[in-house]
């Protein structure tokens, strides 16, 4: 689905990916982990269009979308849920999720209903201003917008960073229903180990710039595994 | 979150989106009549006056559509409302066309004149991504490379003391010529112009589009990985507020019947922010009071002393930002919050 060949970018003479490969298969949840400074959000930013790569190539459904605009990226399929939430706390719940919609492939901007499935929460806060809604609520908004634009791809910046521990539990419970009912493909940077492994399919680990280790969910909760790669 | 933290929250959101509620409506409502009958129980004198303040606050208004809805602040709206102006007055006077066809190419090509510079200016730094304080300061440059022009080249714009000689609006519609000379008929167009224009862009901004613009003042690189194209937008609220600056400085033109260089400089720059400022950004009604407030209050206290006006002027509007920030429209709100706090601190 998503691909990256030897991928490098920069935050100005600053090299900090340094060539990255990877592969993002279809209906699969792959967690990255990684210690802070590994390039991880980087990554992401760079995936959606908001870092210029300076090196290497991603592709996405068989297309080469290095360097494309953001919002031709985010129309292509491709959702992303930056760190902190990323929901506009000035506009209403509805508001949000009605502007995520934009990227809807079938042109449609009616907010998609199975989303108050999975978000049952959001329906009853739907005239809020989402900026005084809770944190894990307004993850959950931040997820939902995504989803209204009915995307392929899901990239999502630590979800559970500052939320509490009942609800990332529930965050990880959601990603597994959506991704069974709708197929898409999420990429999940987690600082969270116990969310990450209880989510994902496959793990990969980022240290310095490259991807360092790759494996299924068995191999890396080994307790050697997790010291050597992601103790602080 | 508590019970009662949902409920003030919600009553935020309702006091938000209720910027039209009933009692500030019926004011506005009963504030437009009031403008309506103007011309029944003023003078010439002060219907004339008074259309000039409305152009001035059409102008405040197409700031207010930019800054209020988009954070970008200009800083040079005054080039585009000088724009609208000169092209006015360059094309009544200098072409030697007749009264009907140069007034309505007058106002295109003003308010023409206008977007075009916003759209070029515009184009070469929203796309490559100027934003915020740089942004602004490019704007600032503009009204003063505008100001530098409208007074250098003076064979085409009459150089410092400007193009007199301006006729009034004329219309031609279906071989029956319309010259708006009457001082009433005059003003009720510019009302009817200046409501119309408030009433579009207010029902354009509560919409869908008017949350796109706030989504990106809020945070544009989020707006954008949702696939919202930034640029384009902001390029449009750009080049149309431009174009309704451009469009206020053309009617302008017509009313005073001269152009000169303040018309197109940093004073007239720095007074419709402050226009914008009394009267509450974001509120679209606002920047039509902030401009009669500041317009009023320097009639009164020139009349004491002129000298006072720019003293004054100048601790006003220190004082507004602290005491009101967001502006006259706000005065009911922001008064309770004030007595509020005084009484908890007796």
């Amino acid at each position: 689905m998503l691909n990256t060949t030897s991928l490098k970018a920069a935050y100005g003479a600053v090299p900090v990916l340094l060539g990255v490969d990877l592969a993002l298969g279809e209906g699969e949840i792959l967690a990255l982990l990684g210690r802070n400074g590994a390039g991880k959000t980087t990554l992401m930013r760079t995936l959606i269009g908001l870092l210029k790569a300076t090196g290497g190539s991603v592709t996405f459904a068989g297309a080469d979308i290095t360097n494309f605009p953001p919002h031709d990226i985010a129309r292509r399929g491709i959702a992303y849920v930056p760190q902190g939430r990323g929901i506009f706390p000035k506009l209403t719940v509805a508001e949000n999720l009605e502007l995520g919609t934009r990227s809807r492939p079938d042109g449609r901007s009616d907010v998609p209903a199975e989303i108050f499935d999975y978000f049952p929460r959001l329906r009853e806060r739907l005239s809020q201003s989402a900026g005084t809604m809770s944190g894990g609520e307004q993850q959950m908004l931040a997820i939902g917008r995504a989803l209204a634009g009915d995307p392929k791809i899901l990239l999502l910046d630590e979800p559970s960073e500052g939320i509490q521990p009942s609800i990332v539990h529930q965050i990880g419970e959601f990603l597994k229903r959506i991704v069974a009912d709708t197929g898409i493909s999420v990429l999940l940077v987690e600082q969270n180990i116990d969310l990450a492994l209880a989510t994902a399919d496959r793990c990969i680990v980022m240290e310095k710039g490259r991807i360092v280790r790759e494996g299924s969910v068995e191999e890396m909760s080994d307790e050697t595994v997790m010291r050597e790669f992601l103790a602080v | 979150m508590s019970a009662q933290d949902q409920i003030s929250a919600a009553a935020r959101a309702t006091a938000r989106d209720a910027t039209f509620a009933r009692p500030k409506f019926v004011l506005i409502a009963a504030g437009w009549l009031v403008l309506a009958s103007l011309p029944f129980w003023a003078g010439a004198y002060n219907i004339a006056t008074i259309r000039d303040v409305l152009l001035f606050g059409l102008f405040a208004l197409s700031l207010d559509f930019l800054w209020g809805r988009t954070g970008i602040l200009s800083f040079g709206h005054a080039a585009f409302f000088g724009l609208g102006a000169y092209g006015m007055a360059i094309v009544t006077i200098k072409l030697g066309l007749d009264p009907a066809s140069a007034s309505l190419l007058g106002l295109l090509g003003g308010t023409g004149l206008a977007m075009l510079a916003a759209l070029v200016v515009g184009y070469f730094l929203i796309f490559s991504g100027v934003r915020g304080t740089y942004l602004t300061i490019v704007t600032l440059a503009l009204t003063v490379i505008a100001q530098h022009i409208a007074i250098g080249w003076s064979e085409v714009t009459g150089g410092d003391s400007g193009l007199i000689g301006v006729p009034p609006l004329t219309f031609e519609l279906f071989g029956w010529r319309y010259a708006l000379s009457d001082p009433s008929q005059f003003y009720w167009f510019v009302l009817l112009l200046a409501s119309i224009i408030l009433l579009v862009l207010w029902r354009v901004l509560s919409g869908r589009y008017g949350h796109i613009l706030t989504a990106i003042e809020d945070n544009e690189l989020r707006a954008r990985t949702i696939g919202h194209h930034t640029d384009r937008h902001l390029l449009t609220v750009f080049v149309v507020s431009a174009g309704i600056a451009g469009l206020a400085g053309a009617i302008y033109a017509t009313g005073t019947g001269f152009v000169a260089p303040d018309m197109i400089g940093l004073m007239l720059s720095t007074e419709v922010i402050m226009w914008v400022a009394v009267g509450g950004r974001g509120t679209l009604v606002g920047p039509f009071i902030g401009a009669f407030v500041v317009w009023w209050l320097q009639q009164k206290i020139s009349s004491i002393d002129t000298k006072l006006w720019p003293m004054f002027i100048g601790l006003f509007f220190i004082a507004m930002v602290f005491l009101f920030p967001n502006g006259v429209m706000s005065l009911g709100e922001r008064g309770r919050q004030l007595r509020a706090r005084l009484w908890r601190r007796a």
